[in-house]
């Protein structure tokens, strides 16, 4: 508590508040992304007989090529909005970033779950768990070094 | 009872091909750890590029050097040989027909050659206004994040080419599968990258 040199510096806590309120809408628009991805999944198809071909199901290369293309639909619709949103500038800068990084997050799901079919409650525990560390080192690196040097810089302007 | 079916990242080719089943749990996993490592190089070099975004040192800015038509083209040559390596993936499990995997594969390399192109152009379009990777500390962590995936693009497409080579002697034998297996992984997993740096560094940077 005595680390914070200026704690009644309104700037601080408006830009601190205005931080945490971007990491909530960034986990929002995550969760809804996750929930989306779910409900595109295709049904399950009953498991194939033992021994049977992959070739020799239609069904399946059915249900398989539309993910795929149900993923690029997705994807193009996630990078056209965004471009055209900053294209016409149609929303105040702050909104933008905001609406620029949803979509990115969004379009990473997708990317993960229509191209790289990583499934979570179907997918290898090793798989899983190797994401899942290496996203939470990621956000540490990424997340620790933009704080530290974003403090540093409002620091040395000060 | 039958062994526990095989899981990986990636299509799963399935019981068609019990060749490939043996190894390949084993290799994709390998190689999805040494993706997962690369994914932390780019996000500290995202990192940089973010604490560096302001540091112009009186330099071209983003608005000045950015194209954003043209990074908007990339993107979409981008996706769209990401949908068609994912076609190419399909016609190796099903085997649709006899040389559509070849023809997808020299689709998706022809995308990623006008990607390139594009890229290449933005670069040289960036230096003739004097955006230079010395020029400041913003435009140095820009060369270091964008042409970095560039190199990647590349690397991809020689390893496609090598690909096409192998399936030309050999045939679709279990390496080549489990080359396409890895290089599709290696291909979305670009495709994720591209999609981040078109979000943070261009339309970020113009917004």
């Amino acid at each position: 508590m005595t680390e914070t040199p200026t704690p009644h510096d309104p700037g601080q806590a408006r830009a601190l508040k205005e931080a945490l309120r971007r990491i909530a809408v960034g986990i929002a628009v995550f969760a809804a992304g996750f929930a989306l991805t779910r409900f595109l999944q295709p049904a399950p198809a009953p498991a194939p007989a033992h021994g049977a071909g992959g070739r020799d199901h239609p069904g399946k290369y059915r249900s398989e090529l539309r993910v795929y293309v149900i993923g690029y639909g997705l994807a193009l619709l996630l990078t056209a909005v965004p471009f055209a949103l900053v294209y016409w500038s149609a929303l105040p800068p702050f909104w933008l970033l905001i609406a620029i990084g949803a979509f990115a997050l969004v379009q990473v799901v997708v990317h993960f779950r229509c191209f790289l079919h990583i499934d979570p409650p179907k997918q290898k525990n090793d798989d899983l768990q190797l994401i899942l560390f290496s996203s939470l080192i990621l956000l540490l690196m990424i997340g620790g070094t933009i704080w530290i040097l974003a403090n540093l810089a409002m620091r040395m302007m000060a | 009872m039958s062994p526990p079916a095989i899981r990986h990242p990636g299509l799963l080719l399935g019981e068609g091909h019990p060749d490939v089943n043996e190894n390949a749990e084993e290799m994709l996993f390998g190689f999805w750890v040494f993706l997962m490592s690369d994914a932390i190089v780019f996000g500290l070099l995202f990192a940089t590029y973010a604490a560096m975004l302001h540091g112009t040192a009186g330099g071209p800015g983003p608005k000045t050097l950015y194209d954003i038509k043209s990074a908007f083209m990339e993107t979409l040559a981008l996706l769209s040989s990401t949908f068609t390596y994912g076609m190419a993936t399909l016609s190796l499990k099903y085997r649709t027909r006899s040389g559509s995997l070849i023809t997808w594969l020299l689709v998706t390399l022809g995308l990623a050659v006008i990607f390139l192109g594009l890229e290449v152009h933005d670069f040289i379009s960036m230096l003739d206004k004097g955006g230079w990777p010395e020029r400041s500390g913003f435009l140095s962590a820009f060369f270091a994040l964008v042409p970095l995936h560039g190199l990647h693009v590349t690397s991809g497409c020689i390893w496609m080419i090598a690909l096409i080579g192998q399936v030309a002697v050999y045939g679709i034998d279990k390496d080549v599968k489990l080359g396409l297996l890895r290089l599709g992984l290696f291909w979305h997993f670009l495709d994720i990258v591209w999609i981040v740096i078109f979000s943070v560094v261009y339309l970020g940077g113009l917004a």
